[in-house]
């Protein structure tokens, strides 16, 4: 991938559905892209970012007791799973909004529930999930206000929080 | 004795010496005390270097170190047996930046741990925890003391 491409690419957050075909702009110096190429652009970047979040949910597994240097839980594998989902279900959402994010990372915390952090358009927004329960913990940031709150395990309202991402 | 412990001069030092050797628990911990917590694990910083949100979080209580009972190298390292992370990192922040951030909710005290596996005496436990919007509120107050090496070397 050459650097404009890598560079327009990166940039690109929202891919509208009339992009022109592929072009190389002199005047910008950029390549630019037809709709599908951006769309297979994404879906690439994407379902890397999924990969490598799911990798690394999957190795809190073998994390050891006091993995933090203190006395931090091990990390149950139904966290895990449920860690996953939710980075499942936020790709594909993702996906079908043709929306790149600025990060979607995971984050061991030391009572043994886990964070997943999505950024996108200047929002903040961690999901929290704990063994054993069928509630998240969400945090929204929009840089005017915060706010937390529980929400069930559903799509429904997995997806009621992503629209607010994206919105 | 208590009035001295934290004072930056010999009488201090000496006081802290004692309260070390004899495992004496100490009561109070003033607000600008500084606390250090080590960044133990790759998992716990982002690729850019920047620490996670979870790493200020832990509803059992956030362990950190007290300065002045500690040292750089010790705090970074851990108190567990060998081997220990060489390219982990350290933190510090101060007491009050906990309760303000808790809204006085947060308490930090002291918890010195002695058993056959760690000795740490000035090991501190703050509690309730913190929640994600406290935690976050930490990122823009906590400096490196240490940062860590590369994130993949300090996996645990």
């Amino acid at each position: 991938m050459s650097t404009p491409l890598k560079q327009h690419y990166d940039s690109a957050l929202i891919v509208g559905s009339t992009a022109p075909t592929l072009c190389f702009n002199r005047s910008e110096g950029k390549l630019t892209l037809s709709s599908q190429e951006r769309n297979s652009l994404i879906d690439a970047k994407l379902f890397s970012i999924q990969d490598s979040v799911n990798k690394e949910l999957q190795s809190y597994l073998s994390l050891k007791p006091g993995w933090d240097g203190y006395s931090a839980s091990t990390f149950d594998e139904n966290a895990v799973l449920l860690a996953q989902h939710i980075a499942d279900f936020s790709v594909l959402f993702l996906r079908d909004e043709r929306i790149l994010p600025h990060e979607i990372t995971p984050g061991p915390v030391g009572d043994g529930t886990i964070d997943l952090e999505i950024s996108c358009k200047g929002k903040n927004l961690i999901f929290t999930v704990a063994p054993d329960v069928k509630e998240i913990q969400v945090f929204k940031d929009d840089s005017i206000a915060r706010k937390e709150e529980v929400i069930p395990f559903e799509t429904t309202s997995l997806g009621k929080e992503l629209n607010w991402l994206v919105d | 004795m208590k009035r001295h412990l934290w004072a930056k001069n010999l009488i201090g030092w000496l006081i802290r010496v004692y309260y070390r050797i004899s495992w004496k628990n100490i009561d109070s911990i003033p607000d600008d005390e500084r606390l250090w917590r080590s960044v133990y694990n790759s998992s716990q910083v982002k690729p850019d270097g920047s620490i996670k949100p979870g790493f200020f979080k832990n509803k059992d209580g956030l362990s950190t170190d007290l300065s002045k009972f500690s040292t750089v190298e010790k705090s970074r390292r851990g108190r567990a047996k060998p081997p220990w992370p060489a390219s982990a990192g350290l933190v510090e922040f101060k007491v009050m930046d906990l309760k303000e951030v808790s809204a006085g909710q947060t308490n930090v005290a002291h918890d010195p741990i002695r058993t056959t596996q760690v000795k740490n005496y000035s090991h501190t436990i703050s509690l309730p925890g913190l929640s994600t919007a406290q935690a976050k509120e930490m990122l823009g107050r906590y400096k490196f003391l240490v940062k860590p090496s590369i994130p993949q070397d300090i996996k645990g």
